[in-house]
């Protein structure tokens, strides 16, 4: 309880620098979080995408139908694969003519229908990168009746590079934001042991515990997080509401993102301020 | 008590801050550590503190040595040492009643003891009637009372006084002597750190450590029992602000 009353009373001593400290804190994660937001827009729709990915195998003109049933069920045992879909010489006719209404005259007149038959099949989540998607088009292209294998290998592989570098930005952005807001909690955190140095120095003489003389100023710390990390969520929101009612569709942060960013920001304080407290206490303890 | 065993100490910038001391301060017992300015005094106080460690040596004081003591340790260490600077440090925001109250407070003493302990420490140094002044309305010599009050919050054994004469008359000078001598006079070991040679030679019975540039170049508990009270050989030469020999005068402990 002191060790709360006495850190909640740093903040009404020096309102100022406190208020700005959160301010700073709040700033440096509000970028975080809007790039958070970014990360998770540009992920969405990077899943969306993965999800059509397929291979489709094209079956030749005499593959039986008992050929065919015998080699979906041995495909849809395949562990990356999610379902195997058999289109008909038919469907894929009616398919083409509804997607392509510019050609409707053309394949109204066919004689023969040219288009093959196909075993179209959907990934699992997580098998969707180029190097599972050419495995298992390799495995289909083995069956004698397939003809023919496609998977767009080209934007399969221009998707994941496109994933690849939103994570490695996310990485560095995120790491380098969080440095700074590290290093703001820590300069915050001196400025409030140097403005109550005839204190500690007191406690310290008379022999108060580290714990003691530690404990206010991790909760200030922990606050000033827990503070600065709202600050920069109410904020975030904010924009989000302004870009998704003006601009464009955006999903909001999933809860556990939110609560991440509530609980790192709130620990990143802490550590952040029982680092500089025991950096500077630790002087008068020369051990 | 207090034992200093061939202690050196080396700053990385200024060098060797004491070298090769040795003594040994006993239970109850009371000590002047004189020289001039930079001779040591406050390192040798901050080492018995445990505020620095020793370069070479061991500082062994109560159950503690310098060379095994761990860090959580040092705050039991500290409330079984107290210690008076010069320059009080007071909280001037609080009243003297509260400044002797922050240091139980501190360091855990039940919320029912502090009010009556306080009032005992207050009138001990004879300060009952200023328990509600701030630092400001008080006198130096007041002050320095309020923080030898503050400095025996915690029951020491031992009371560290850094130059606690120095920024006071010479009257008020005396009284808080008295008041150590009477501390002392209670089972205290009291080590004073000192430059003022009137005071020293006022109180012949005090043992004196006379310290010269890091070295231990005179103890008069050792030139006592040696039975001839005189320097210890070779000291090098003193700068020029060098206090009025204690050399020679009568030796004994307190």
């Amino acid at each position: 309880m002191r060790a709360v009353r006495e850190a909640l009373s740093a903040f009404r001593r020096a309102p100022l620098l406190g208020g700005l400290s959160i301010t700073a804190i709040a700033l440096s994660l509000l970028i975080v979080g809007l790039f958070g937001l970014s990360a998770h827009n540009i992920g969405v729709a990077i899943t969306d995408v993965e999800r059509r990915v397929e291979v489709v195998g094209y079956l030749t003109e005499d593959a039986s139908e008992d050929q065919v049933t015998l080699a979906r069920r041995e495909i849809e045992s395949f562990p990356e694969v999610e379902d195997v879909r058999y289109v008909s010489k038919t469907e894929a006719l009616f398919n083409a003519s509804r997607d392509l209404p510019e050609f409707s005259d053309v394949f109204s007149d066919l004689d023969v229908n040219p288009l093959p038959a196909s075993l179209e099949l959907r990934l699992l989540p997580g098998y969707r990168d180029p190097e599972n998607v050419r495995t298992v088009a390799e495995r289909v292209r083995g069956y004698g009746f397939i003809e023919e294998v496609r998977f767009g290998q080209g934007w399969v592989e221009r998707i994941f590079a496109l994933r690849r570098i939103a994570g490695g930005t996310a990485m560095v952005l995120g790491g380098a934001f969080a440095i700074a807001a590290i290093l703001l909690i820590a300069t915050a955190v001196r400025m409030a042991i140097l403005a109550r140095s005839e204190e500690i120095d007191v406690m310290q003489t008379v022999g108060a515990t580290e714990g003691y003389i530690q404990r206010p100023f991790l909760i200030e710390g922990l606050i000033t997080g827990l503070l600065g990390g709202l600050v920069a969520l109410g904020l975030t929101r904010l924009a989000y509401q302004l870009i998704h009612d003006g601009l464009v569709t955006l999903q909001w942060l999933p809860d556990a993102w939110v609560l991440i960013g509530m609980v790192t920001a709130s620990a990143l304080g802490m550590l952040t301020a029982g680092y500089a407290v025991r950096r500077e206490l630790g002087k008068a303890y020369a051990i | 008590m207090i034992r200093f065993r061939n202690v050196t100490k080396n700053y990385p910038r200024s060098g060797a801050a004491l070298e090769d001391v040795s003594f040994h301060l006993r239970k109850g017992e009371f000590a002047f550590v004189t020289g001039a300015s930079g001779a040591g005094k406050t390192t040798l106080l901050r080492l018995v503190h445990f505020q620095t460690l020793p370069s070479e040596g061991e500082v062994r004081v109560s159950r503690y040595a310098s060379s095994k003591i761990k860090r959580r340790e040092v705050p039991d260490l500290r409330r079984r040492v107290g210690f008076v600077f010069q320059d009080f440090r007071l909280l001037e925001r609080l009243t003297a009643a509260e400044n002797v109250a922050f240091a139980l407070e501190v360091t855990g003493t039940a919320k029912s003891q502090i009010a009556p302990k306080v009032q005992r420490l207050l009138s001990q140094v004879g300060l009952a009637a200023k328990a509600r002044s701030l630092p400001s309305e008080l006198s130096g010599g007041q002050r320095q009372r309020v923080v030898i009050a503050r400095a025996l919050a915690t029951d020491p054994l031992i009371l560290l006084a850094d130059e606690p004469t120095g920024n006071l008359d010479p009257r008020a000078a005396d009284s808080v002597f008295e008041l150590f001598s009477s501390i002392n006079q209670l089972g205290m070991a009291v080590l004073m750190a000192t430059h003022d040679a009137r005071l020293i030679r006022d109180h012949p019975q005090v043992r004196v450590l006379e310290l010269e540039h890091g070295r231990l170049v005179f103890d008069s508990a050792a030139e006592e029992a040696r039975g001839t009270p005189e320097p210890l050989p070779a000291p090098p030469p003193g700068p020029a602000e060098q206090v009025t020999p204690i050399a020679g005068q009568e030796g004994g402990t307190g």
